[in-house]
């Protein structure tokens, strides 16, 4: 049976809710095997574009179960994602764009907008499940404030 | 043994210079003076000439509140203009980047050329009573000077030359910028609530790699870790760290971080693998050179809470796209707002500054002293700190440690 536009969007806010969780293994079960993940934007400041985090499947793992060792925010982040376009390329794999917005909210209770951005997602939608082959999360905020070692 | 009240606001026993008043982090008089006896006075490191490659290519920045725009002119010299209409004020140049012929202001529409030059008052009949005229009324050109690639200004006509200036710690970075051709692939910014001081000496404090979980895993753990010395330009007041005594280089081991490889491949020119060279330029910049990469550290402070830090990474320019692919991917690992590094540094200097700002903490303590023979200093001994302040001290006319003359409880 084919994988239906509600599965595919399901799966992106699984994405979202998982990784505010920071239940990371769960969070990993929702990529395909040999997935990459990036953070991109456009710097106006240089003119280009730049990653500011590009890691394939193995350094992703590693990088998430190197979390809890490092001094990351002592707040937590919410995302808040609207699936805009499922575009289907042929029977295995999806083009997924989705409006993210990520807020943050200090350990004392405020929240603030931390970044908005979009992801751009290709789903492998050949098995029973559909899983994320490739992420790239497109920033349109280029200032974070203190910045964040857990992804987007 | 907890402190007293008595003993919290006396200063700590160590010698006078090992110590630093929190005021120099806190007080807006004092920052007023640090803008007009230090910032004003010394080289402040603008951009990477690969940010301006192509004439007109243009970057907007701040100093000391004043905006600025560095341009590269049709002689192909890059200069520095405040960046402000002769008329009423206002920023002729509003973008952070770009490519222009020429700059006009939006407000009347009066244009300036590439040089400075005013070349065209709108109505212009109407200042033929009282002027000003077009040549009265050209930008304030700011002193501005490259070296290895870097571009620094000045407001002080009368500072040293740049390469007089930067003195003999180029001796840490000018062959490896001579022997790569390198070219910007990383820009990020981030506003601060802490002090410009706060954030370069972070920069400086190798003590604080105890912080980082990084650097624990990967220089840390090397047993030749501490056989760096400082060198210590006394003159100028910068420093770096380099080779070890015996001329090898220090190899960081990246293997050890969990999903990481040694640096084996990409190797800049000048460099060994695995090699990490820095230089701390007084009063703000670092030149870190991480074997693969290049980070380029400034900050520009907007009173004594509030600093916006900017990052650059460089790569060589021509390389093919999967060479720099891998470059920027090393260098996030441990340095942007996404680096395993990048929010514990700012956590630090923010962390320290809730401390300082309100008298949680009055001092700051720099007397760690870790000789390594000849005068010389291990990394994690506070001998640049102490320089740093003492530098500090001698353009402010202040010590660091008492700067405004307060008496002491125990006084």
């Amino acid at each position: 049976m084919p994988i239906s536009d509600e599965q595919i969007t399901r799966l992106i806010y699984r994405s979202c809710l998982r990784l505010d969780a920071e239940d990371f293994e769960a969070y990993l079960e929702l990529f395909a095997p040999e997935f990459e993940y990036r953070i991109s934007n456009y710097s106006v400041e240089i003119r280009k574009d730049q990653r500011w985090m590009d890691v394939n499947q193995d350094e992703y793992k590693a990088l998430l179960e190197s979390i809890p060792l490092h001094s990351k925010p002592l707040g937590t982040f919410a995302r808040h994602a609207n699936v805009y376009d499922i575009e289907r390329n042929g029977e295995d794999r999806a083009k997924v764009t989705t409006f993210l917005t990520v807020y943050y909210t200090t350990p004392d209770g405020g929240t603030k907008v931390f970044a908005v951005g979009k992801y751009f997602d290709e789903v492998d939608i050949s098995g029973d499940q559909p899983l994320i082959a490739d992420r790239e999360v497109r920033l349109e905020t280029r200032e974070v404030g203190i910045g964040s070692i857990v992804p987007m | 043994m907890p402190r007293t009240a008595e003993e919290f606001l006396s200063p700590p026993s160590v010698p006078e210079d090992c110590y630093v008043s929190s005021s120099v982090y806190t007080d807006p008089d004092l920052y007023a003076e640090e803008e007009e006896k230090l910032l004003r006075r010394t080289w402040k490191f603008v951009c990477h000439v690969s940010e301006v490659p192509n004439i007109g290519d243009y970057r907007t920045h701040d100093w000391t509140g004043v905006p600025l725009v560095t341009v590269r002119s049709p002689d192909k010299k890059v200069r520095t203009f405040v960046n402000s209409c002769s008329h009423r004020g206002s920023r002729v140049v509003r973008y952070p980047a770009g490519n222009m012929k020429h700059m006009t202001c939006f407000f009347h529409l009066w244009e300036y050329d590439l040089y400075g030059n005013c070349t065209y008052q709108t109505r212009d009949e109407g200042y033929e009573a009282h002027g000003p005229t077009k040549e009265q009324a050209g930008l304030r050109e700011v002193r501005t000077d490259t070296f290895c690639g870097l571009v620094f200004m000045n407001f002080d006509g009368n500072a040293a030359p740049l390469r007089e200036y930067i003195g003999e710690t180029a001796t840490a970075f000018e062959s490896i910028f001579g022997e790569n051709d390198f070219e910007i692939f990383h820009l990020n910014r981030t506003h601060m609530k802490g002090n410009w001081k706060a954030w370069f000496l972070t920069n400086c404090d190798f003590y604080h790699e105890w912080g980082h979980q990084v650097n624990r895993s990967t220089n840390l753990t090397s047993p030749d870790y501490h056989d760096r010395p400082w060198r210590l330009n006394h003159a100028q007041g910068h420093g770096y760290t380099a080779r070890k005594l015996d001329n090898e280089p220090f190899v960081v081991q990246y293997k050890n971080y969990k999903g990481w490889k040694n640096r084996d491949g990409l190797v800049l020119r000048g460099l060994q693998p695995g090699e990490l060279v820095l230089t701390d330029l007084f009063p703000n910049t670092s030149v870190f050179m991480r074997t693969t990469c290049v980070r380029i550290n400034h900050s520009t402070p907007y009173g004594p809470d509030h600093t916006v830090m900017e990052e650059r990474g460089l790569g060589i320019k021509g390389e093919s796209e999967a060479d720099r692919r891998q470059r920027a991917k090393e260098f996030t690992q441990v340095w942007g707002p996404y680096s395993r590094n990048g929010a514990e540094d700012v956590a630090f200097v923010e962390e320290s500054h809730r401390c300082q700002e309100f008298g949680a903490n009055k001092y700051d303590v720099i007397s760690r002293n870790e000789p390594i023979g000849d005068g010389l200093q291990r990394p994690q001994s506070d001998a640049y700190v102490r320089l740093f302040y003492d530098k500090w001290g001698d353009y402010m006319g202040r010590p660091a440690n008492n700067p405004k003359n307060l008496m002491t409880a125990a006084e």
